[in-house]
């Protein structure tokens, strides 16, 4: 037998794409997401009137409002498209002659899904490029953007499957469709309620377990909280912090699970999708209901691989998250230094500290040390910047994407008294290039390799000017590095551990020293 | 060897018993007419018989084989055409059979070909860039017959494939059944109207509360009922002679005169209807007779009998 596409999909897509109406949806779909991101933009300019606002605070805004928009699409079309799929057939009176076909009452359900899907995944997909306006202003990580994309991706598929399920179940499309949207505003609903009740009964932070089933939640908690404070525009991100079951972390009482809750929330589709999808093949099938070992066996297999994937990604992923931690730059929601440019000055800085005494041991070369490539001693010397840069951002918080200069000559003098000191040395152009760059990608207006230090008092406001220390071997195989950078009037210096792990880079929670002025 | 047979075929619906015990026995190249009044169980044996319902009880046998439901090889074997059926929306005549050829896996070569040569054969190649919903009721139908064709099955059961159609489209309908028979393949078809297809079938059996009353060629059936033969004899004389003629033969039973059809300036003509019991050579016998006996007859022809009459009475309320 040859391998052919599935009639179903063929004849679902045939009579769909057929005529203007599925291409003016298409449109209308698109303009109005076009003039609601137009529209948020406005509101955010608006409230950006009386002070300044942070161009990342409104790539944010503009995210998760359209993250949340695309959602409602979703859970306003996908159930109206599945929701007929079997009772549909039935009442045309046109199922009879489907189940004399040798087509399997699984490849029936499979072809109605897909065809259906493809439909809501083109209005999401035909939405990407609007969506993309974001990483105009910056604020959000590409993987937060493809993090959402799979959320939306597995929120489709889940309340197809429920569509599907409510059509074979129910038997007519009216009451498959009143079943469907049910369950979609349950999902919704319950879920909140159940947290805001136990909030206010126990008047504590409700567990944010209790949100894992929400669509919303799952969406919002893709993107990593954030603290920042500016103007009218953090009701939406306030909102998604809360629903996204991110308020602990912005409060730092939070208790319970580390992870984003999608981390939860897709496994518990899947399995959810996979049940209703079983048991809508035992109804779909005309004879007695009979348990077909194949099928039971497929969806036995399927739930198993399920499984091992997430076991597999949970345990890989687990050094990221093995403790809960309030945020702290470096660390949030695994960002380190690695190919993707994290939410770079978004994170909020831990308010610095007394300065931790300092180990005094220190080799002048060690195998950590010798084994580092200018692509490393790049990746660290931007790393650190970025993030003293973050922690000096929260006092004056005023420059988004900041120009920096930076002094080609290495300086350990900035870093903490009794820290190791060796010769200055020039940095090598490979290196300073690849600093440019990554601080390019981190959302940095521009770096300018100085030779000499300007006078602080002569250079313009919004240019940072920055002091890189050497690269020293530290305690446990890590690297110390030292920044200072200097503007508006401050000066800020600090000196990070840096470890090694398989994205990248990444810092120590703590800085081991802070000084400002 | 039976294209189909069943044996002790059941089906309840909780407490009503749709079929009875069924024991049907259908040649292989037979077409074979399926009757009873609406309600019988017609709908539910096609349907066990298609593979949709799951019997209660007893079994099906295709070409001497079990059949199992859910089986690949049922599906193929037969072509199902249901009594109520709807069309797509959206979805032009060739995409509909192209669509349906693709469920039967007919591979891509073959398809376009197929289709081509099925709208042939129900006579809608004209109607082949056409949407399905645009069709007449009867186009639809000889549509949903070449559906149940696409896998070119061996049996083909059909469910009222006349029904709601009007004069013309029942004899285009009626003319395709018999092109089917003549490619040799065993066809079911159902109806509540005997005369429908007592013309056409070669068999029909009888079923009633979802048991088979009669099974058999519609003659012989009709015979069975009636115990007789029923002749027509038309005439240019007066009742009393050719009565008389008549009642001195073997085998004759009650003589009617039938009301005289004639303009009244016409000559008279005598129309008698006569039960006989007899085989083929006592009605040539006794028409020899009445030849003999000088009686100028018009016409002498045994009817096949009144079919609503046989129905009724092989149907009557228990």
């Amino acid at each position: 037998m040859q391998l052919s596409i599935n009639p179903i999909i063929i004849k679902e897509l045939r009579s769909r794409m057929r005529g203007a109406r599925a291409f003016v949806l298409l449109t209308v779909m698109l303009l109005l997401l076009a003039g609601f991101t137009y529209g948020l933009y406005q509101f955010s300019m608006v409230a950006a009137g009386y002070s300044t606002v942070l161009s990342p605070v409104v790539g944010r805004s503009l995210f998760t409002g359209l993250a949340l928009a695309e959602l409602l699409i979703i859970c306003f079309i996908t159930p109206a498209l599945t929701a007929g799929a079997i009772s549909g057939e039935r009442e045309k009176l046109t199922y009879d002659m489907l189940m004399t076909t040798p087509l399997s009452a699984g490849a029936i359900l499979w072809g109605k899904l897909f065809s259906a899907l493809s439909y809501v995944l083109l209005l999401i997909f035909a939405a990407i490029p609007i969506a993309s306006l974001v990483f105009i202003f910056g604020g959000v990580a590409p993987r937060e953007m493809l993090n959402a994309l799979l959320v939306l991706v597995a929120v489709a598929i889940t309340l197809g499957v429920i569509g599907i399920f409510m059509s074979a179940w129910l038997g007519r499309t009216g009451r498959a469709t009143i079943g469907s949207y049910l369950v979609v505003l349950l999902l919704m609903i319950a879920p909140v309620a159940a947290y805001i009740a136990t909030g206010v009964i126990n008047q504590a932070e409700p567990p944010r377990e209790l949100l894992i089933l929400n669509p919303l939640s799952a969406l919002l908690s893709v993107m990593a909280a954030s603290a920042m404070s500016n103007g009218p525009l953090d009701i939406l991100i306030g909102l998604g912090a809360a629903l996204g079951g991110n308020l602990g972390r912005l409060t730092g009482q939070a208790t319970g699970a580390p992870r984003p809750l999608f981390h939860y929330s897709l496994p518990i589709y899947a399995l959810l999708s996979i049940v209703l999808y079983v048991a809508a093949i035992q109804l779909v099938k005309p004879a007695r209901r009979r348990i077909n070992k194949c099928e039971i066996g497929g969806a036995v297999l399927a739930a198993l691989a399920l499984a091992a994937i997430a076991v597999a990604f949970f345990l890989t992923t687990a050094d990221q998250y093995s403790a809960y931690s309030p945020l702290r730059p470096g660390l949030d929601n695994g960002v380190a230094m690695s190919g993707q440019a994290p939410p770079a000055i978004l994170v909020e800085p831990p308010i610095p500290t007394a300065t931790p005494a300092a180990p005094a041991e220190q080799q002048v070369d060690t195998p950590a040390l010798s084994a580092l490539t200018d692509v490393d001693r790049a990746a660290l010397y931007a790393l650190a910047i970025q993030q003293t840069f973050a922690a000096s951002l929260l006092p004056t918080a005023e420059v988004a994407a900041p120009t920096y200069h930076i002094l080609t000559t290495t300086d350990d003098t900035i870093a903490f008294p009794d820290g190791p000191i060796s010769a200055t040395v020039e940095l090598t152009q490979t290196v300073q290039d690849a600093i440019t760059i990554q601080l390019g990608q981190q959302g940095a207006q521009e770096a300018i390799w100085v030779a000499d230090a300007q006078d602080a008092a002569e250079a313009p406001p919004a240019i940072y000017q920055v002091t890189l220390s050497n690269l020293h071997a530290w305690a446990d195989d890590a690297i110390l590095v030292s920044v200072k950078i200097s503007g508006n009037d401050h000066a800020w210096g600090r000196s990070y551990a840096m470890h090694r792990n398989n994205q990248g880079w990444r810092s120590e929670r703590e800085p081991v020293a802070t000084w400002d002025k | 060897m039976f294209a189909i047979e069943t044996r002790d075929l059941t089906r309840r619906y909780g407490q009503f018993i749709a079929v009875d015990d069924l024991n049907l026995q259908v040649p292989v190249g037979a077409l074979f007419g399926l009757i009873g009044p609406n309600g019988a169980g017609k709908t539910t044996t096609l349907r066990m018989l298609a593979g949709l319902l799951e019997p209660s009880g007893g079994e099906i046998l295709l070409n001497g084989q079990k059949a199992q439901i859910d089986g690949k090889t049922f599906r193929q074997q037969i072509g199902y055409m249901p009594d109520f059926f709807g069309v797509y929306e959206d979805m032009l005549v060739w995409e509909y059979l192209d669509f349906f050829a693709r469920c039967h896996h007919v591979p891509t070569e073959r398809r376009r070909q197929l289709t081509g040569e099925l709208l042939d054969l129900v006579d809608l190649a004209d109607k082949r860039a056409e949407y399905v919903e645009s069709l007449s009721r009867g186009m639809r139908q000889r549509l949903c017959l070449a559906h149940a064709l696409v896998h070119d099955p061996q049996i083909l059961l059909l469910d009222e494939p006349a029904s709601g159609l009007d004069p013309r489209a029942r004899v285009e309908m009626r003319e395709l059944l018999r092109e089917l028979g003549a490619m040799g393949k065993t066809v079911v078809v159902s109806s509540h109207i005997l005369a429908e297809l007592a013309e056409m079938c070669d068999q029909v059996g009888i079923i009633q509360h979802g048991k088979l009353a009669a099974s058999g060629p519609v003659s012989e059936i009709a015979r069975r009922a009636n115990a007789g033969r029923l002749l027509q004899i038309a005439a240019l004389a007066d009742f009393a002679t050719v009565e008389r003629t008549l009642a001195a033969q073997p085998g004759i039973g009650r003589i009617l005169e039938l009301p005289g059809r004639n303009a009244p300036d016409e000559q008279h003509h005598l129309r008698i209807e006569a039960e006989f019991v007899g085989d083929d050579g006592a009605v040539a016998h006794l028409l020899n007779t009445l030849v003999h006996a000088d009686i100028p007859i018009l016409s002498f022809t045994e009817t096949a009998g009144d079919l609503e009459e046989i129905f009724l009475q092989l149907t009557e309320p228990q």
